[in-house]
């Protein structure tokens, strides 16, 4: 039993050329986990075809991939070194039934031909070409790559309308190499069962049942039950994880700190399980939309895909090294700093979800309960010291049609004498419509723009009837004052819902960490942007709401704190800064008018403390650049135009490690 | 100043043998790889074409090979797009 068979014979001039396009091929399809016959030169006979395509048997289950003679009426192999028909519109029913077909063969997807014959049937789909097609003799890459490049689509999961886009760009890409690029491209004509299919999802394999748990009770079923907005079956990291399986290998367990790092790498790992009696190959999908109440498809953008090959009958299978999606340079979400990222999952005759019906948080919200193969992560995590404050933004989600919602604050977990209050735009409260309950107004913080509502009683609180004209939608601001009585080391969650006649249409969590101020490594202080080792003397007897508590200094960068100069004066490359601060430091390199300027900065900032911390020398009394790696550094910018990430002043030739640290230093 | 725009636009395409020859200029690897039509086995690379052409011009006498007809029309297409 195979997923792919590969045909390609050698017995004349034209097949020598076709069959070094197949020849590597199979190895490599290896290499990403299928398994695979090659049917090679005298292989390739009528006989041997039969026994590895006939439906009967099932011996290849999603892909037949035909390099060689072919015509209207059939697609050819050899038999005693001449070429010999081996499937034509008489066998291609049997052989072809629930398979892909990709040819680099003349004329088989002519009108009425084998192609199209096949697909009338059952075939799912083929792609050939409608007049003869030409080859180039002698051993020619981008040839080899251009045909290829189909096969990389498919066996990546994607459908086969985004094979034929691929194959079709490939051809477009080598138009200026050869004619015959562009001879081919013309003649290439797909046809297919239905549109959507992938070898993932349509194929010979019995269908299955793969889901991706919405919480850690989901089993799969269909609603599911309890809380959408906390996959653990999304798990996202900074680093590469050397060994996820092992590391996420509890499926008792949620993973997720979740935090994803604007301005870098991001890794995604996924976990996906499978209710049925069969394995399944999984195809997998991520997307990110800013942190919203309800992450309807429109809001969303494309991360990354992947495939989980086999994922074991009632069985469940972690993303390995090889499966990680990386979210590149994770973008700027603007004035709301946090992501919901979502998964879609696909296996066996169990395709991706439709997404086209959703128009509003309920159906999306409704979508998520009722689909097992979509998972959400709509959710923040924030440290804080008990009588700490966190400020977190989030968008109110309107619609197409005008909106009349709720906004309810779930605090009933949170301990006695917790500070809740959220910020609401001024034009959504409607007077004599909009009305609270269990919240007031604290109207020494009510603005032109804005009211702040918190909560009175510990429990819930909820500001009925607000409104949000069509089309629009505002962004909102929760903050918490954490309880003096909080315990450490302790999670506590915070649901803001959006609700339209008592139905949730989306909702966001907090996950508010207690961390006990003196049981942390490093304290932030907001203020000041920066994080000190808890020791240091400069963060005794600061107000707890000016201060973030951190067992990790990469968790501190996230949030945007950058390492104090005091007692954190260290070597750092520019991984280590935080998004905010290396926008500061990029704003100004790319303004400035000269080198002179640029010198002037780091002098008039880092004085004798910092170079006796930093260098550990008391002769001179302060810091300058060197006038010539300033001018290196303008001559870079203007070659670049501008800088767009500090890692390109890092990578100036010349300009050292030293300086680049004395730079960014500056702006902290 | 309409009809001089056009008229430079004009001036400024090239016909296809010269085109052609451009190409193989900046192409030699390519312009010598043996292109097959894999139905026919007919075998041309695009220096031969260019040769021919050339012929053609020279001489007014055009070769009536049904393959060459076919390749050449296919070539003249693809300068269109080149
Ligand atoms: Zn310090």
């Amino acid at each position: 039993m195979v997923d792919i068979l590969i045909i390609r014979n050698k017995c004349d001039p034209a097949t020598v050329a076709t069959n070094w396009i197949g020849k590597g091929l199979k190895s490599h399809l290896k290499s990403k986990g299928y398994t695979v016959t090659d049917l090679n030169d005298a292989q390739a006979t009528p006989a041997n075809v039969n026994y590895w395509l006939n439906y009967g048997n099932k011996r290849t289950k999603k892909v037949a991939i035909c390099f060689d003679h072919g015509s209207c009426g059939a697609f050819y192999g050899e038999k005693n070194n001449a070429v010999t028909p081996v499937i034509t519109k008489t066998n291609a029913e049997d052989l072809t039934k629930e398979l892909h077909v990709y040819t680099f063969a003349c004329s088989t997807s002519g009108n009425s031909c084998v192609g199209q014959t096949a697909v009338k049937k059952c075939c799912y789909s083929w792609l050939g070409y409608t007049e003869p097609v030409y080859v180039i003799l002698g051993e020619y890459m981008p040839l080899k790559e251009c045909i290829w490049s189909y096969i990389d689509a498919m066996v990546a999961g994607k459908t086969i309308e985004q094979c034929e886009a691929i194959l079709k760009q490939a051809y477009k890409d080598r138009f200026s190499l050869h004619w015959i690029f562009k001879y081919n491209h013309d003649r290439l004509r797909l046809y297919k069962k239905q549109s959507g299919m992938s070898i993932i999802t349509h194929n010979r394999c019995p269908s299955v049942d793969v889901y991706i748990r919405d919480n850690l009770k989901d089993k799969g079923k269909e609603p599911s039950q309890g809380s959408l907005a906390l996959s653990p079956d999304i798990i996202i990291t900074l680093d590469p994880v050397p060994n996820p399986e092992k590391k996420f290998g509890d499926m008792s367990k949620n993973y997720g700190k979740n935090e994803v790092e604007i301005g870098n790498d991001n890794h995604i790992y996924l976990r996906v399980s499978n209710k049925s009696n069969t394995s399944s190959d999984v195809h997998a999908k991520v997307y990110f939309a800013p942190l919203t109440t309800s992450c309807v498809p429109s809001s969303w953008e494309f991360i990354g895909e992947t495939i989980l090959k086999n994922v074991p009958a009632h069985g469940y299978k972690v993303s390995s090294k090889k499966d990680v999606i990386v979210w590149k340079d994770v973008p700027d979400p603007g004035n709301i700093h946090h992501f919901c990222v979502i998964a879609s999952i696909a296996g066996s005759g169990d395709p991706h979800p439709d997404t086209s019906g959703i128009h509003t948080g309920g159906d999306y919200w409704k979508f998520v309960r009722d689909h097992n193969n979509i998972a959400n992560l709509n959710i923040r995590m924030v440290n804080s010291v008990p009588d700490g404050l966190s400020l977190t933004n989030f968008r109110i989600q309107g619609f197409p049609s005008k909106t009349i919602c709720d906004i309810e604050l779930d605090a009933k977990a949170l301990p006695a004498g917790s500070s809740i209050g959220i910020k609401i735009r001024r034009n959504m409260f409607k007077k004599g419509k909009t009305t609270l309950k269990n919240m007031y107004e604290r109207t020494s913080r009510t603005s032109r723009t804005n009211y702040w509502f918190y909560i009175k009683k510990k429990g819930v609180g909820i500001i009925k009837n607000l409104e949000i004209p069509p089309g629009n939608g505002y962004q909102s601001t929760v903050e918490v004052k954490l309880s003096g009585n909080a315990q450490n080391d302790k999670v506590y969650p915070l649901r803001i819902s959006q609700k339209i006649s008592g139905k949730i249409i989306g909702s966001v969590t907090l996950l508010i960490h207690s961390l006990n101020i003196k049981q942390v490594q490093y304290i932030a202080v907001k203020s000041s942007h920066l994080v000190h080792k808890s020791s240091c003397p400069a963060v005794k007897n600061l107000n707890p709401e000016n201060i973030v508590p951190y067992n990790s200094i990469e968790d501190a960068r996230i949030d945007g704190f950058d390492w104090a100069l005091d007692c954190l004066n260290k070597s750092f490359t520019s991984k280590n800064v935080s998004f905010r601060l290396a926008q500061k430091v990029l704003r100004f390199v790319n303004k400035v008018g000269d080198s002179k300027t640029l010198c002037k900065k780091v002098e008039d900032t880092l004085g004798i403390g910092y170079y006796k911390g930093g260098y550990g020398k008391t002769q001179k009394k302060g810091i300058s650049l060197i006038r010539t790696t300033a001018n290196r550094i303008i001559k870079r910018r203007k070659e670049l135009g501008k800088f767009t990430s500090l890692q390109q002043i890092d990578e100036i030739p010349y300009v050292g490690k030293d300086t680049f640290i004395d730079i960014v230093n500056s702006f902290k | 100043m309409k009809s001089n725009k056009q008229k430079k636009l004009g001036s400024q395409k090239k016909r296809p043998i010269e085109k052609l020859e451009k190409w193989v200029n900046e192409h030699p690897k390519e312009a010598d790889l043996p292109a097959m039509n894999i139905t026919t086995g007919k075998t041309f690379t695009a220096r031969e074409v260019l040769k021919e052409l050339k012929k053609e011009e020279k001489t007014g006498i055009a070769t009536v090979d049904k393959e060459f007809l076919e390749v050449k029309s296919n070539i003249k297409k693809w300068l269109e797009e080149i």
